[in-house]
């Protein structure tokens, strides 16, 4: 199934674990935050993303 | 497992140490000033918007299973293990048991001495100082002196060159001194894009109010009138004498589980302890990762757990648009080169000991495997 994976700006404290797992759905932008680069992507590739993200900034959106 | 556990410091060792032993089932008290936030607040989204990074909110704390207490330990009586307790919103100080403690407070950041910057001079290091000076830079085109080109200076500076005209000092030569050359020569580039002057070798004599505006005398540079200056020099340590006999002591020394040694049912995590990592030594390790993870591993030694503490320093850094990111141990390289674009330090015998990359965030798993593999 695919889901949106959805940035906390404000949790995000750039730590780029997220974009070291996976840097073609995502990235750290110019304020150190992470950006999703991908619409809408495998549940299970979202669900690893929010998994490795130290402060829970990652979140899905079905 | 149920007698409570004390945590004293709510930054994010303490934070997420208190969440782990709640997740773990057990029962856990954090104490610290307001609620659980970043500190320093560095990041730069922080100081632009003038909203602390904070860790968690009352209704997450208490949905976790998280007790906390607003206020500030002020005596630790470590024999009777009883810590007295000021109140942030005021009333009689409380004094609770602690029979299973851990101390997280992370570094202090105290402004230097000199004359006038006490009471002339705004932080970016605690949450209040955040705020504070968040009110002073709301409108652009303010004249800010930054003093100390440290990670927190570096950053202040470069995130409010962009919007202001802002002047970098400190008493060494380059900023980012104790970093790597590259990371230095990034910084300095960055900072000259931006239009922000780094006096280096500059000794500061006073800061003084003239009229509406201050100065920042310097027997080097010359005078400096500004709108804000920013302190952003040094730190110290923040533990009690009662924990530490030598007041110059950052840190505590702790076994591999991180209990402290020489006491039981006492542990640390963050930036106040040393731990015997299986490479490098005792080490210390000053920043957010090992923060993190540290806390959580507390949490399990406490829950049982033998393994010890492994984890690798990781840093990283955002000056502006230049992301700096450095895993592994930086002291232990004895020589350094380029390899395939990262910076590879590698030791005595030529193994991978610390490596470094900017502005390439993807490539921070492949440092690690490049480390791991030594």
């Amino acid at each position: 199934m695919s889901v949106r994976l959805i940035v906390d700006a404000d949790g995000c404290i750039g730590s780029g674990e997220c974009v070291a797992e996976d840097p073609q759905a995502i990235e750290i932008d110019d304020s150190g935050c992470a950006r999703v680069l991908i619409g809408a992507m495998d549940e299970a590739r979202a669900q690893h993303l929010c998994d490795v993200c130290p402060v829970g900034a990652l979140t899905i959106e079905h | 497992m149920t007698e409570r556990v004390i945590v004293v410091g709510n930054g994010v060792a303490g934070h997420s140490c208190a969440s782990r032993l709640a997740e773990l089932g057990t029962k856990v008290t954090m104490i610290g000033p307001g609620l659980p936030h970043d500190r320093p607040p560095l990041s730069k989204r922080a100081l632009a918007t003038g909203r602390l990074p904070m860790l968690s909110d009352a209704e997450r704390l208490i949905a976790k299973g998280v007790d906390h207490l607003d206020g500030t330990v002020t005596d630790v009586d470590l024999p009777n293990r009883r810590l007295t307790v000021a109140q942030t919103g005021g009333g009689e100080p409380l004094v609770i048991d602690a029979p299973r403690l851990v101390w997280a407070t992370g570094l202090r950041y105290p402004k230097p001495p000199v004359p006038g910057l006490d009471h002339l001079g705004h932080e970016n290091a605690t949450g209040d100082g955040m705020l504070a000076l968040h009110q002073q830079i709301r409108e652009p085109g303010k004249r800010v002196v930054v003093i100390g080109a440290g990670l927190i200076g570096t950053e202040t500076a470069a995130t409010l060159g962009q919007n202001h005209a802002v002047t970098l000092l400190d008493m060494v030569d380059r900023p980012l001194a104790r970093f790597l050359t590259p990371v230095t020569d990034g910084a300095l580039k960055i900072l000259n894009e931006l239009g922000v002057p780094f006096h280096g070798e500059c000794r500061i004599d006073g800061v003084e109010r003239d009229g509406d505006q201050l100065v920042v005398q310097t027997s080097t540079h010359g005078s400096i009138p500004c709108d804000v200056v920013v302190s952003a020099a040094g730190f110290r340590s923040s533990l009690p004498p009662e924990l530490v006999e030598d007041p110059r002591a950052l840190a505590m020394p702790c076994d591999s589980t991180l209990r402290v040694e020489g006491h039981e049912n006492l542990w640390a995590a963050g930036d106040c302890l040393t731990f015997p990592h299986p490479r490098w030594g005792r080490i210390g390790i000053p920043h957010w990762d090992h923060a993190h993870w540290s806390g959580r591993h507390v949490a399990e030694s406490i829950h049982g757990s033998t393994l010890a503490y492994v984890r690798d320093p990781y840093f990283f850094s955002d000056i502006a648009h230049l992301r700096i990111q450095q895993v592994g141990f930086a002291p232990a390289a004895t020589s350094w080169g380029e390899e395939s674009g990262l910076h590879v330090g590698r030791d005595a015998d030529g193994a991978v000991a610390c490596v470094l990359f900017m502005n390439a965030p993807a490539r921070l798993k492949e440092a690690r495997e490049l480390l791991a593999a030594a």
